[in-house]
């Protein structure tokens, strides 16, 4: 398998047009994970992509975990027994987790016809002409429809009348994973279509989403419970069904690369459980361990001018980095996982971290306040001694300090959470305990943050005309109040009183005190209210 | 609104007029003078807690206009911050002034101060007989401001000069921002002294009828710190719990001291992560309750030092310093608190080895 260079150039400019239609590649025509346009390539079945190449075509074949692709297949074989009755399913997981082909790979297998929304990227393609708009003389004016209309239209209308091209006849179910976009920004509309849909749809409705947070928004909770909606959720792919899937594809494209086991190895490990990403960087692995030019077009420039032996001499250690650097998704960029990655600084044998503190910092810049309160709630646990404890507490208290005062000097931010992740990172944890599981607790200070405003709100309101500011009025007034207990105290001032103590189970005046008694006299008062006396225990 | 009738010593013989202050009587002659000029600049009124700031205020807001601010009334202010979010906060004024602790509203403190002084600036004073052509607005808590809304603050107490006098009230200048600091005269009111503070009770128990032994009123003097209100108030308890007065009688405290001595034993006795972490959750519990980190760190090293030899002791003080003082420049106080309590700790626990 050779390549000229003219060739070649195309691998490297990316195109964005349609390349090919027919269902099973629309399927993988859009990408979530944009990043990686897959190029276009139309002369050599060898390059095509090979995501599309080797898409499954029977339930069999798919990658996904069987018990999920049986849930996911019953339920549309269920759904499909009364048409009539509209069912929802939503279908979830990450990127790359293999939802939309198990969805469509299942259609295909039952023999339905899977109608999929595309969101017209492109209105000029769209222009409808709008029926209500009959001013006389006035037919060459353009109406377009707006994106909402148009996926009511599909959803509404596609449910109830059958397609003219259809071989199916009646089964059919409609997808939709390309939510147009003003649904995200509103999701009002979208709900009154599910509505309408729940009372008029004419089949089942399968919704795909990626990420959480968008499914939260366009279905939240209520609507689930409401319309009865089967969630799906996808995992990401296990690393041994990636493993395999690519073993089988290694094999019948190039039986001949020796590599291919620590390249597929290193596959696995980058791309986070996303197949799609792990096949197509796969695709590009092979090109450039067989052509040499395809290989310098990866490695840019800078290294294409590096004399050949040079280049050979890169070992495998280098070459997977390479490999990392093209295909591999980040590892996730979850908070509480770099919080993990921070507090648990695993070392190599060597002694060298395994995430370096700047990977970390770089990941949190725009939290770096939870940051740092995470890691001060969280990392006592850690330390094997007192000494150490210390230490880290330095550090994060500097930290902190920095953090304070970066509205001044934003640059002191970065300083600061440096400062915080090297802190806490430098100190070596305990051997014997480096593996325990242990779950992170929320910081406090915002709790106590909290809970000292309102104290010191009720206290000013209940007190307003007193000279001593709201710290003062809790830990001086109020206090010494409780013991005085002056005449005339208000029922509210009681009961502000009453939430003082330290220990929540003592009360300083007896609650329940009727607001209307506490005025009459002193001796009745002092029968009333009774101190209690504050032990050591 | 009618003052309630909370018949609390502190508030009962508060001064209220320049000539009747106990103590500082010098710095009351200047404020006096201050004000027959007729005109004053900004004020920054500063010093420790229970020093007796809001009342020099308030004499001098009277010392002004006259009786009339005497005539309180609270009001419920309406802002909304840019997002449509409505912020309430409460506000005590008379005529002639308005009394605002804008960081009520947490991080909305900036739109708080601009508005509200837009809107007290703006309207004129419409009192015929008041001699004055300002109002005056209190801001209380002006270290709790954030920075943004001090630097709010900086801007409207310039443009609004002619119609507006602000006074702020701090506990320190320290996290005050220069320009703020520049643009007010600054006020200092000391904590009194031990026979201040004594000579002041002394006073306050003669009004009552009562007779204080100079003894005991030297001990609670002691015991206050030097914060006026906390010896007066530790005056009224002593005489709930036992009364004639005797001069062994034991000082009433508060019970987070308790709780704030008995977390230090804490330390004493064990030095690892765990105790240390038991020992947080017990310094967040203080913290809800509103007790200021400065007295939670001396506190604490009042109890610690007591197990201490000398040198170890200059070594902890030398830390608890350093650390609240690093505490006025950070925004969040448990760090500093256990930064101190973890290297006290670590302190402790060599200390206690190399004895063994």
């Amino acid at each position: 398998m050779s390549q000229d260079k003219g060739k070649l150039a195309k691998w490297v400019v990316p195109s964005f047009g349609d390349f090919s239609s027919g269902s099973a590649s629309s399927a993988k025509k859009r990408r979530q994970d944009g990043s990686q346009p897959t190029p276009q390539i139309k002369s050599d079945s060898n390059e095509i992509p090979w995501v599309e190449k080797y898409c499954p075509k029977s339930v069999g074949n798919l990658a996904v975990h069987k018990k999920k692709v049986e849930s996911v297949y019953d339920w549309l074989q269920l759904a499909l027994i009364q048409p009539e009755v509209p069912k929802f399913c939503l279908v979830k997981g990450p990127a790359g987790s293999g939802k939309s082909t198990t969805v469509k790979v299942c259609g295909k297998n039952l023999g339905i016809d899977v109608m999929e929304w595309i969101t017209p990227s492109n209105f000029s393609n769209f222009k409808v002409f709008s029926e209500e708009n009959d001013f006389p003389g006035n037919k060459e004016f353009d109406c377009y429809k707006s994106d909402r209309q148009m996926f009511r239209d599909f959803v509404i209308k596609g449910s109830r009348f059958h397609s003219l091209f259809s071989s199916t006849g009646s089964k059919k179910i409609i997808l939709i994973e390309d939510w147009p976009a003003s649904f995200l920004r509103d999701p009002t509309p979208l709900h009154e279509i599910l509505e309408e849909f729940a009372q008029s749809g004419k089949c089942p409705l399968v919704m795909i989403t990626g990420e959480d947070n968008v499914f939260n928004k366009l279905i939240p909770e209520n609507l689930i419970r409401q319309y009865s909606i089967d969630v799906f959720a996808f995992n990401p792919m296990a690393p041994t069904l990636l493993k395999k899937v690519l073993c089988d594809i290694s094999a019948k494209e190039a039986p001949s690369n020796l590599n291919a086991k620590d390249i597929i190895e290193s596959i696995c490990q980058s791309s986070c459980g996303d197949l799609r990403s792990a096949i197509n960087t796969l695709q590009f692995a092979c090109l450039r361990g067989f052509t040499k030019g395809a290989a310098d077009a990866v490695k840019g420039k800078s290294q294409q001018k590096s004399p050949e032996n040079k280049r050979r001499r890169l070992d495998e250690q280098g070459q997977k980095k390479q490999l990392a650097k093209i295909g591999g998704r980040d590892a996730p960029d979850d908070f509480f996982h770099v919080i993990s990655k921070a507090l648990y600084a695993k070392r190599e044998d060597n002694g060298a971290l395994k995430t370096s503190p700047s990977q970390i910092v770089e990941k949190v810049t725009d939290k770096s306040e939870m940051f740092t309160g995470f890691l001060q709630e969280n990392y006592l646990d850690f330390m094997p001694d007192i000494q150490a404890a210390a230490k880290c507490a330095e550090n994060l208290e500097l930290a902190s300090r920095l953090l304070a005062n970066s509205f001044d000097r934003p640059s002191l931010a970065t300083t600061g959470l440096h400062v915080a992740s090297r802190g806490v990172m430098s100190i070596k944890r305990d051997k014997n305990r480096a593996s325990f599981f242990k779950s992170h607790r929320k910081p406090k200070y915002i709790q106590a943050e909290a809970g000292f405003k309102e104290l010191s709100l009720d206290a000013r309101r209940t007190f307003p005309f007193s000279n001593a500011s709201s710290t003062a009025l809790l830990s001086e007034l109020l206090p010494f109040a409780a013991l005085i207990q002056p005449h005339g105290l208000s029922y509210a001032q009681t009961s502000v009183i009453n939430k003082l103590p330290l220990d929540r189970s003592r009360v300083f005046l007896k609650p329940n005190v009727p607001p209307n008694r506490l005025s009459q006299n002193g001796n009745e008062i002092d029968a009333e209210f009774k101190i209690v006396e504050i032990d050591s225990d | 609104m009618r003052r309630p009738k909370m018949s609390l010593w502190v508030d009962k013989h508060c001064p209220k007029s320049l000539e009747k202050l106990d103590y500082h009587e010098e710095q009351a002659l200047q404020l006096k003078g201050l004000v027959k000029q007729g005109d004053f600049p900004h004020l920054l009124v500063y010093g420790p807690s229970g020093a007796g700031k809001k009342t020099r205020v308030m004499c001098l807001l009277r010392e002004l206009y006259g009786s009339g601010t005497e005539r309180l009334r609270i009001e419920k202010l309406e802002f909304h911050t840019a997002s449509k979010k409505r912020l309430d906060i409460t506000t005590i004024s008379s005529n002639y002034h308005i009394e605002v602790n804008p960081s009520d509203v947490g991080i909305y403190d900036r739109i708080v101060v601009q508005e509200l002084i837009k809107n007290a600036a703006q309207a004129q004073q419409f009192d015929v007989n008041g001699q004055r052509s300002f109002k005056v607005i209190v801001i209380t808590e002006v270290d709790n401001l954030s920075k943004s809304a001090q630097h709010a603050l900086r801007r409207t107490m310039e443009k609004y000069v002619s119609t507006c006098r602000l006074i702020l009230i701090a506990n320190s200048t320290a996290r005050v921002i220069p320009a703020i600091k520049s643009r007010c005269l600054g006020i200092r009111v000391a904590a009194p002294s031990i026979e201040m503070i004594s000579i002041t009770l002394q006073n306050i128990c003669r009004k009552e009828g009562l007779n204080m032994p100079n003894e005991l009123g030297m001990k609670i003097s002691n015991a206050s710190g030097r914060n006026l209100r906390r010896a007066i108030l530790m005056t009224e308890a002593c005489k709930v719990k036992q009364y004639p007065f005797t001069n062994n009688q034991e000082v009433v405290v508060p019970d987070w001291e308790i709780y704030i001595a008995k977390t230090a034993t804490m330390a004493v006795q064990e030095q690892s992560p765990q105790c240390l972490q038991n020992i947080r959750e017990r310094i967040y519990e203080l913290l809800t309750h509103g007790i200021p980190a400065e007295i939670i760190f001396r506190g604490l090293l009042k109890n610690l030092v007591k197990n201490c030899d000398g040198q170890l002791k200059a070594q902890v003080t030398y830390y608890a310093a350093d650390y609240e003082e690093q505490l006025h420049k950070g925004s969040k106080q448990i760090f500093h608190i256990e930064a101190f309590l973890a290297k006290f700790m670590a302190l402790y626990k060599s200390f206690l080895q190399e004895m063994n």
